[in-house]
């Protein structure tokens, strides 16, 4: 009896160590699965990709800071990201992808192209999806699960367009913009374009598109431009391609006044362009020289993290997974992810507070931004 | 201090420490001089390769400028190009350095001058927003730009840049020949090595997607540690791994090569020691353990075997055998504890012995003893005498609820021990079965022994008090009876006088008598006259009424005359059943006896032993004596006014040790204490001076105890009858 009760209770302190190890192995392990994965798709590769980089840098940063405190919660944020290449076959297989990772949602993507190809999917797996940049006027307007930190293009394309015809006397617009990317592009150049019509201007406007792809298409665009007799020219590209157009501008002689779209207002323009885009006009939400304490903070941290300074692209892409944040944090019991975002009444944003509208676009008010000694300087508030 | 190890327990577990410790001191040690030899080793060797890695990155560099100078000597300094034949030349340089992906050449005011491969387009643009224009314009030196994709090729780019002329000459290096590079070094299959530029951008890697998408670890310790200058080897855990990063910082571009290497990966051979040693420990274990259970259980063999002979001693089992045992040492206690066994089994014996005998003396003391505790918890008790019934003492139960009987409400044990004076309890009366016994109880509490307790006495005294009463009833019987004698002797005379005198009287008046008629004739009447005269005033009855008073006195006398006077008594030998029997059948014939009760209604119930002994006595008057006991019964039974209760005598004649006891009991209303104490008095009777004159029973008594030495006496409960017994002794 003696020895079996011995042999009793040696058997539970050797299964209560084999428990205590399970527990602690099963403890270890859940720790590890539990992490709340945010999706990040942008356009990493190609000639898209520095508007993509720039925005999973300021995800990553937004992540390893929220990270740094804690965790969301206590819960550590695991950052997925994935290259959509601007392609449109690859958005789809990179949304899939991020999706079967288990993402709560994806911040991305980073043009209008892109995020217009991946409407459809998340629409149908119930994903919310906020981008910080892309936002063209086809995006808006729909009872989706999509979100979007920036205004459509509408409104900055037509507020200046309205600036170049009752503030400058401008009449007579030859727009270019980039095929690649038509769904923005070309409704921006339209939108910008429209107050010259109501303005009783001339009639002839000059809207073309280009395809950075072919042989030479600058300096053909840019002697065609100068054919049409405009008085300004409106450029609707990406950084680069901006440059190189008013790089081709500039060099046949051509001194109109210069207009571009967000998109361009990049340091590659300066780099890029040179002397060339001194002068061009934005109207665009981001101030670089805004003293926001919370931009410059971000700034800090940025140049600290990356060696480099945020473009727009890092500064949207942080107020959207700030919002993001902001939403998983608050408790609203039995609401989805889209209907918490939507009930925010107020965000604030790195350089100013801002709200969604119903449908999930953001609204806010922007900054005429004109190119001077080589850096963008914001000379008014529209 | 109790000290409860197991011996067994101790010494497996001290030979199994002995066993293990010396290998796992040493396989600590081993492992600990090895792990850190292999650490030292991993880290020299990767940081080999890191910097080997960096020469041949450096080499790569040198090229680009060596060709970039060797334009701008071909061009500038010797003018063995002409202008016009710059962009084909460079277009050549191209072709033959596939190094470059582009060279352009900026003219004074920055703009593009030549450029190759060709490009109308870039001709004649403004390069002046890029920063080694600035750089090279005011230092006049060599500038190498930071890392940017090229929009052209989609990989990292390098713009070196030397003043050319009044402008610059800028050389576009692609640097997808530097993964080549890192490709080339393997370390492993879980080992890579990489480069980032000054800002912690990968600008080579195995995986080519850190670098297109310009992957920045800049933030990373080893990384950061290299961008600050270290040059050396650091283990890190990086999403959960432990790694082992070398780093070395190359001068001229600021840029670190790092080789990155799994802990785990380069530590296998240090782990495959782990699991040797731990193999042989576990092993080694494994056997110590056994060997320790096997030595052990021989060792303890003979310890286990004494043990049970132990135990077979501890249970009283003497005479078990301590022999046969193998070891010295258990042989040599074996011996020792025989010895300590006879001492004790003797002693023990002696024990056994005197506390039977204390017990036997306890048992024979004729009282029932039982000690209890402070509390009257019975703790130890002897053998109950018969008298007091059954009686079952339970140990530890309180002793008043165990006997209840003995002890009545009022009697507190705990509060006489507490006291610690004993007390007396004075014959109290215990009804046990239908008989009434008497006892007497003393409680002794403790002498001063450190225990609280009692030691209670019950005596069973039925018999003494028995015996008290009947010599009371002698003594008070005796002097009654002397009283009686005496005061009858002196009555006697008188009344002597009184009855002859009547006599005389009578014969005196009678006419046959001569001197009667003489004296009446004298008298001058006749004597015819003096009768009717003494008849017309009844004197005659009268004293005829005086002469039987006088007679009933005398007859009195004479029997108060016999209480004392030992008369001639015919005692010779009877039968006391045939006594008893004529003693019914007189009753039964008793004349006096039908007026008031017939005996015919009356059950008898005999109860006699069988073999009984004659008895020496006087048959006439032990028959008086049964014939008034039955009469009494039969007058007592008369009184009883249960009509659904049968009047039963019961007669029964036993033997005793020294008499043969013959009992009259009846079922009639029996008599109170007062009145059974007196009913032997003279004269004292229940009946009214009509029915008895309270002399029978007391001259029954006088002639069992004074004419046959026997013994009288009467028991009795109101409400269910009386017992008079009479003993008469055996005949020697």
């Amino acid at each position: 009896m003696g020895s079996s009760k011995t042999r009793k209770i040696r058997l539970h302190g050797i299964t209560r160590t084999v428990l205590c190890c399970l527990m602690l192995i099963c403890a270890i392990g859940c720790d590890r699965e539990k992490s709340l994965k945010i999706g990040f798709a942008g356009s990493l590769t190609g000639r898209f990709s520095a508007l993509g980089i720039d925005g999973r840098d300021g995800v990553v940063l937004a992540i390893e800071e929220m990270n740094q405190k804690g965790g969301l919660n206590g819960i550590p944020v695991e950052l997925v990201v994935g290259d959509d290449r601007s392609d449109w076959s690859t958005v789809l297989e990179v949304d899939r992808k991020l999706i079967g990772r288990g993402v709560v949602a994806i911040v991305g993507h980073m043009t209008s192209v892109t995020t217009l190809a991946a409407l459809p999917l998340v629409n149908r797996e119930t994903i919310v999806m906020i981008s910080p940049t892309a936002s063209s006027e086809e995006l808006s307007g729909r009872e989706d699960y999509f979100f979007r930190v920036v205004n459509s293009n509408r409104y900055e394309a037509e507020k200046l367009g309205a600036h170049a015809v009752e503030k400058m006397g401008l009449k007579k617009p030859a727009c270019l913009f980039d095929l690649t990317n038509r769904s923005f592009a070309e409704s921006w150049c339209s939108y910008f374009a429209a107050p010259f019509g109501d303005a009783g201007g001339d009639r002839n406007i000059t809207i073309t598109g280009f395809d950075p792809e072919e042989d030479s298409p600058y300096l053909g665009r840019a002697r065609e431009l100068l054919l049409h007799g405009a008085d300004c020219l409106v450029i609707s590209a990406n950084a680069v391609d901006t440059a190189m157009i008013c790089q081709q501008f500039r060099k046949l002689g051509g001194d109109l006044p210069i207009f571009s779209s967000g998109w361009a207002l990049t340091k590659e323009l300066v780099l890029q362009g040179g002397a060339s885009v001194e002068g061009v006009m934005f109207l665009h939400k981001f101030d670089r020289m805004s003293q926001e304490p919370l931009y410059l903070d971000f700034k800090k941290a940025f140049v600290k993290r990356f060696a480099r300074e945020p473009d727009f692209g890092a500064v949207n892409a942080y107020d959207a997974v700030q919002v993001l944040f902001t939403a998983l944090t608050q408790g609203y019991d039995g609401q989805d992810l889209r209907d918490r975002i939507k009930n925010i009444e107020e965000f604030r944003g790195l350089q100013f507070a801002f709200k969604f509208d119903e449908f999930g676009e953001a609204l806010h008010s922007s900054n005429l931004i004109v190119v001077q000694n080589g850096r963008f300087v914001t000379i008014d508030r529209l | 201090m109790m000290f409860k190890q197991s011996l067994k327990r101790l010494l497996t577990v001290n030979f199994i420490i002995a066993a293990i410790l010396p290998i796992v001191f040493l396989g600590f040690i081993s492992l600990n001089i090895l792990n850190k030899s292999i650490k030292a080793e991993v880290f020299s060797k990767n940081l080999l390769l890191a910097k080997a890695v960096a020469g041949e990155v450096e080499r790569f560099l040198k090229e680009p400028e060596r060709i970039l100078v060797q334009i701008k000597e071909m061009i500038e300094t010797e003018k063995l190009i002409s202008l016009d034949n710059i962009d084909s030349y460079l277009v050549s340089i191209l072709r033959h350095y596939h190094t470059f992906e582009m060279i352009r050449v900026l003219d004074a005011r920055g703009k593009v001058s030549h450029i190759a491969p060709f490009e109308q387009d870039m001709v004649g643009i403004d390069m002046t927003g890029h920063p080694f224009y600035g750089a090279v314009k005011q230092t006049g030196r060599p500038f190498w730009s930071r890392t940017f994709i090229s929009i052209y090729s989609g990989y990292p780019t390098l713009a070196l840049a030397l003043p050319f002329k009044n402008g610059v000459l800028v050389g576009y290096l692609n640097l997808k020949s530097l993964s080549s590079i890192t490709d080339r070094i393997g370390i492993g299959s879980h080992g890579h090595a990489s480069i980032v530029d000054k800002n912690g951008t990968y600008i080579a890697h195995p995986v080519r997607e850190y670098v297109v998408q310009q992957v920045n670890v800049g933030h990373l310790g080893v990384i950061k540690e290299g961008l600050g200058g270290f040059t050396g080897s650091m283990e890190f855990s990086h999403k959960g791994n432990l790694q082992i990063g070398s780093v070395t910082r190359m001068a001229d571009s600021g840029w670190v090569v790092a080789v990155f290497q799994f802990s785990k990966a380069a530590f296998a051979p240090l782990r495959k020691i782990w699991v040797v040693i731990g193999t042989g420990g576990v092993l080694a274990t494994a056997l110590g353990i056994c060997l320790a259970i096997f030595n052990i259980r021989k060792a303890l063999i003979p310890l286990s075997r004494f043990t049970e002979k132990t135990k077979q001693v501890a249970q009283g089992n003497y005479n078990y055998g301590f022999e046969g045992e193998t070891y010295l040492e258990v042989r040599a206690v074996s011996e020792n504890f025989k010895q300590m066994i006879e001492a004790v089994k003797s002693r023990e014996e002696a024990l056994i012995n005197a506390r039977n005998y204390t017990r036997m003396v306890f048992n024979s003391l004729g009282s029932f003893f039982v000690s209890v505790d402070a509390l009257g918890n019975i703790m130890d008790w002897n053998a109950a005498p018969g008298a007091m019934g059954d009686i079952v003492p339970v140990e530890g139960e309180k002793v008043d609820r165990c006997l209840p009987r003995f002890f009545t409400r009022n009697l507190d044990i705990a509060a006489v021990i507490r006291e610690g004076e004993p007390r007396h309890v004075d014959q109290f009366k215990v009804v046990i079965g239908d008989e009434i016994r008497y006892f007497e109880m003393d409680i002794v509490p403790f002498a001063d022994t450190g225990i609280k307790g009692a030691v209670i006495r019950i005596d069973h005294v039925t018999e003494k008090v028995k015996m008290r009463e009947i010599m009371t009833q002698t003594e008070k019987m005796m002097s009654v009876g002397g009283l009686a004698a005496g005061m009858a002797h002196e009555i006697n005379n008188p009344l002597a006088g009184i009855i002859q005198s009547m006599q005389v009287i009578r014969s005196r008046i009678v006419r046959s008598m001569p001197k009667n008629v003489e004296a009446a004739e004298k008298c001058g009447i006749t004597m015819d006259q003096i009768r009717l005269y003494m008849e017309m005033r009844n004197i005659p009855f009268m004293l005829k009424s005086v002469g039987e008073a006088g007679q009933r006195a005398a007859k009195i006398v004479a029997n108060m005359l016999s209480f004392y006077s030992k008369s001639q008594s015919k005692t010779e030998l009877n039968d006391m059943k045939q006594l008893v029997e004529t003693s019914v059948e007189l009753a039964e014939s008793d004349y006096s006896l039908k007026e008031t009760y017939d005996f015919h209604k009356v059950t008898i119930v005999r109860e006699y032993e069988g073999n009984l002994p004659l008895v020496a006595c006087d048959g006439i008057k032990m028959q008086q004596v049964f014939l008034n006991l039955i009469t009494n019964s039969a007058h007592a039974m008369a009184l009883q006014t249960d009509p659904s209760r049968k009047n039963t005598l019961t007669l029964s004649i036993k033997k005793t040790e020294r008499h043969v006891v013959i009992q009259v009991e009846d079922n009639g209303p029996g008599m109170d204490e007062s009145v059974r104490k007196r009913v032997f008095e003279p004269f004292f009777t229940t009946k009214g001076t009509q029915t008895g004159t309270g002399l029978g029973l007391c001259v029954a008594y006088f002639i069992v105890t004074e004419d046959h030495n026997g013994l009288m006496t009467v028991e009795s409960t109101p409400g269910r009858g009386s017992k008079f017994c009479v003993g008469l002794p055996l005949v020697d």
